[in-house]
């Protein structure tokens, strides 16, 4: 039988519609169910991380103070706080939650192309999130060898958690990785084939460009931790030696010999620099989008943004080992991943400039999604030129283990994904509820977050100069350290509970807005793309009605000189284009024209 | 060049302009055969890894190599048998002869059980020798490629079985031989994985 392409299917075909309250909310195959189920699981995680961090915070502004945390919490509330915060909430958030909603209604889409692959994948998720937590539960409580799980800490007495601990949480490692698996797959598919007419890959908006390549390299890399984890585990339960060497443990022999802890952390990081971009490129892409729509101006450099997304994706699986300068390597593998670290910052700094541009002279509305904007590209910048220090070697030495690499991957990885995901929730909510979230409310929380974690995570760079070592429960009395640095510590972890309460001003809007917002209509911020033009709003089950839309026109006419609007959708044929009266514009130049 | 083209192209430009560009199908192939290349390159990703580390490991000097068991050979040969009944069976359902399509299948099914069956047995005669996982990595690594290889075939085995039941349920499912084709492709890049993992366990 010829195969029959998505977009050229009947409507009745690719339908799975859901008969009852369960399959419409709960085993639901509907992939805004889905990512609403995801976003609202890894925001309840993210939730979970964010009171183990006030915990650290607690203990390193006031130490002696609180009695609640021992050491060995400590280190297990840093190292569920990373994992969590890494994995459980940005990873399956940017791409489960704006991956599944985004992609099949951006590229013009019922559903995903497998939408029972999808429903798994997200409950294998919650499985996985469940494993994690079960942790905290169990006698000896969950892991405390550090995000990185590196060996042989992470398997020999004496670590938090070292026996339950440890094994839960690669379990749960594992199966978030066979649902990130089949989510995955459906992402790349979906993209790949069921785009509607006229969608070409260069009419996509950057967002679904930025989720399809970040969802590549999970793909490709996500195996590094699997095997990484897998051959861990095998050491904790089976008494295998992949990475345990010989050692001495309270007096007595290990059971292991001969294991190499370095080539866990070779494949651990093959895994964990691409996760960085696992987590930006989809925040780059959604930027992009954002910035665009609230500036009323195409996008600055479509080709080089995504030529840059694709160039960073490749370039990101070559610069692994800059993680490992201080475990020791041949001096020309330094140089080679200095060198590359280098490399990669070039297109990722084509894209600040292109931000930039697309700002300047723009019809700037500073909307709450336009703050978060703004905020975000300030914050890239400052936690990107840090990651230009840690990047060399001679830099990088004295600086490693300090609170300077603190700082910098929380502005890096932390605040500036989040100040994303901010800015995408108050974009997206119209969407996915028709009414808008309260603007007020929305202007302080952007402000009480920016200034808040800058006034956390900027006097960390000060302190990693000093040279205060992370991971200290206490630092006692060590005599290179001011006084004035604890008077600091303290200061930060005022501003921590100050940012984490702020976050319930968000929560509140979220649940207030959901009944009393204003309501939305169909594209309340006037924008082009697929998913503000669709019949409904929320979209409804298969979200386009009888006919999939056809589209003629790239994601970024605003303000085309000559059309009428200051936007064209990315449906309206050419000859249906109001125009300014006078006007000889025809309807096809796009807005670089 | 066909992909450098489409990255080349200006969409600012030609707006509206519809033909020969992209008229909705995108690939020209059905997404399930989409999804199990890109599957397939997440597998390779896996086992790709997992070979470096074995290289890596294998260089240490209390590596200890082994001699694996002779019945890995006959256990190959029936992984290549079962390869080439998927092959048949997919060239017999796209020609429409449902007999045919039945008897690889079937053939296809038990040569595959078969080798599972055979790999077990490999672990037994590997423990019998006191060869144990925990004894030396060269051990590990053996108990480890097998099972995983293991746990990936027993995932196609339940589309197989499912491809299984159709051929004598609904024959002429016009959806079978896409399914086949499927299998087909799973169990040959199986069989290349296989013959990697046995190079390396028979060569360190």
């Amino acid at each position: 039988m010829a195969y029959v392409a998505i977009a050229d299917r009947d409507h009745e075909q690719h339908l799975h519609d859901p008969q009852s309250f369960v399959t419409k909310y709960i085993w639901s195959q509907d992939h805004k169910i889905i990512a609403i189920q995801y976003s609202l699981t890894a925001i309840s995680v993210g939730l979970v991380a964010l009171v183990l961090s006030l915990s650290m915070r607690l203990q390193l502004g006031f130490p002696d103070t609180f009695s609640f945390i021992t050491p060995g919490e400590y280190y297990q509330a840093i190292t569920m706080h990373g994992m969590i915060m890494v994995i459980y909430l940005l990873t399956a958030l940017l791409l489960g939650g704006f991956g599944n909603y985004l992609i099949p209604l951006m590229c013009g889409a019922r559903d995903m192309v497998f939408p029972y692959m999808n429903m798994l994948s997200y409950w294998v998720y919650l499985l996985s999130v469940f494993v994690l937590l079960s942790s905290f539960f169990i006698s000896g409580g969950p892991t405390g060898a550090g995000w990185t799980l590196y060996p042989p800490q992470s398997v020999m007495p004496g670590t938090p958690g070292v026996g339950g601990g440890i094994v839960l949480m690669l379990i749960s490692l594992v199966l978030f990785i066979v649902a990130f698996t089949m989510g995955g797959l459906n992402y790349v598919t979906t993209v790949l084939q069921a785009r509607c007419r006229g969608m070409t890959m260069m009419r996509m908006p950057l967002a679904v460009w930025g989720i399809f390549t970040a969802t590549v390299l999970g793909l490709l890399a996500f195996p590094a931790l699997l095997v990484s984890g897998i051959m861990l585990l095998l050491d904790a339960l089976a008494g295998t030696s992949f990475f345990a060497p010989a050692m001495l443990s309270m007096g007595e022999e290990s059971r292991h010999a001969g294991g190499s802890p370095i080539l866990f952390q070779h494949l651990f990081w093959f895994f964990g620099h691409p996760e960085v971009y696992i987590v930006a490129l989809p925040a780059f892409g959604v930027i992009s989008d954002l910035v665009a729509v609230h500036a009323r101006k195409n996008i600055f450099g479509y080709r080089m943004m995504v030529w840059a997304i694709l160039s960073i994706g490749v370039i990101s699986f070559v610069v692994w080992a800059h993680h490992m300068y201080v475990s020791g390597m041949n001096p020309y593998f330094g140089f080679f991943f200095a060198t590359t670290t280098l490399i990669i910052a070039i297109p990722t700094a084509l894209k600040v400039y292109n931000w930039v541009l697309t700002l300047w002279r723009g019809n700037i509305h500073l909307t709450v999604p336009m703050l978060f904007v703004i905020g975000f590209i300030f914050t890239f910048i400052n936690g990107g030129i840090t990651g230009l220090f840690l990047g060399n070697v001679a830099v990088d030495m004295p600086l490693s283990d300090s609170y300077f690499i603190v700082g910098h991957f929380h502005m890096v990885m932390g605040v500036s994904p989040i100040l994303v995901i901010f800015g995408s929730i108050y974009h997206w909510y119209p969407k996915m509820t028709g009414r808008m979230l309260d603007d007020r409310l929305g202007r302080i929380h952007f402000w009480c977050t920016l200034f808040g974690t800058y006034a956390i995570y900027l006097p960390m760079h000060y302190l990693g100069i000093l040279g205060l070592p992370r991971r200290y429960y206490a630092l006692g009395d060590t005599s290179f350290i001011p006084d004035s640095a604890q008077a600091m510590n303290a200061g930060i972890s005022i501003a921590a509970l100050f940012v984490a309460l702020s976050q319930m001003i968000f929560l509140f809007n979220l649940a207030w807005s959901r009944k009393h917002g204003k309501p939305a209509g169909g594209n309340p911020w006037n924008a082009t793309t697929l998913e503000w033009q669709t019949p409904q709003t929320p979209p409804v089950h298969g979200n386009w009605g009888k006919d999939l839309p056809v589209v003629y026109r790239w994601a970024y006419d605003y303000s085309v000189p000559g059309a009428a609007q200051d936007f064209i959708p990315q449906t309206m044929a050419p000859e249906d284009v109001p125009r300014d009266v006078g006007s000889t514009y025809d309807g096809r130049e796009g807005a670089h024209a | 060049m066909k992909v450098l083209q489409r990255l080349l192209a200006k969409p600012w430009e030609h707006a509206g302009e519809m033909e020969g560009i992209h008229g909705g199908n995108v690939a020209g192939r059905p997404p399930g055969r989409t999804g199990l290349y890109v599957f397939l390159g997440v597998v390779t990703s896996l086992f790709l890894l997992f070979s470096i580390s074995h290289q890596m490991r294998s260089t240490y000097p209390d590596w200890t190599s082994i001699a694996e068991p002779g019945i890995l050979w006959f256990n190959t040969g029936i992984l290549l048998l079962a390869s080439i009944s998927l092959q048949l069976a997919s060239n017999a359902a796209l020609s429409g002869s449902p007999r045919p399509v039945r008897n690889e299948l079937l053939a296809a099914s038990v040569f595959s059980v078969l080798f599972l069956g055979g790999q077990v047995y490999a672990w037994k005669l590997m423990l019998d020798a006191g060869l144990y996982a925990a004894g030396n990595p060269a051990n590990a690594y053996f108990y480890m490629f097998t099972a995983v290889h293991a746990a990936h075939l027993l995932g196609g085995l339940w589309f197989l079985f499912k491809a299984l039941g159709t051929a004598y349920a609904e024959p002429h499912d016009t959806a079978l031989p896409g399914r086949i084709g499927l299998c087909a492709t799973y169990w040959h890049f199986l069989l290349l994985v296989w013959a990697l993992l046995f190079y390396l366990l028979l060569s360190s």
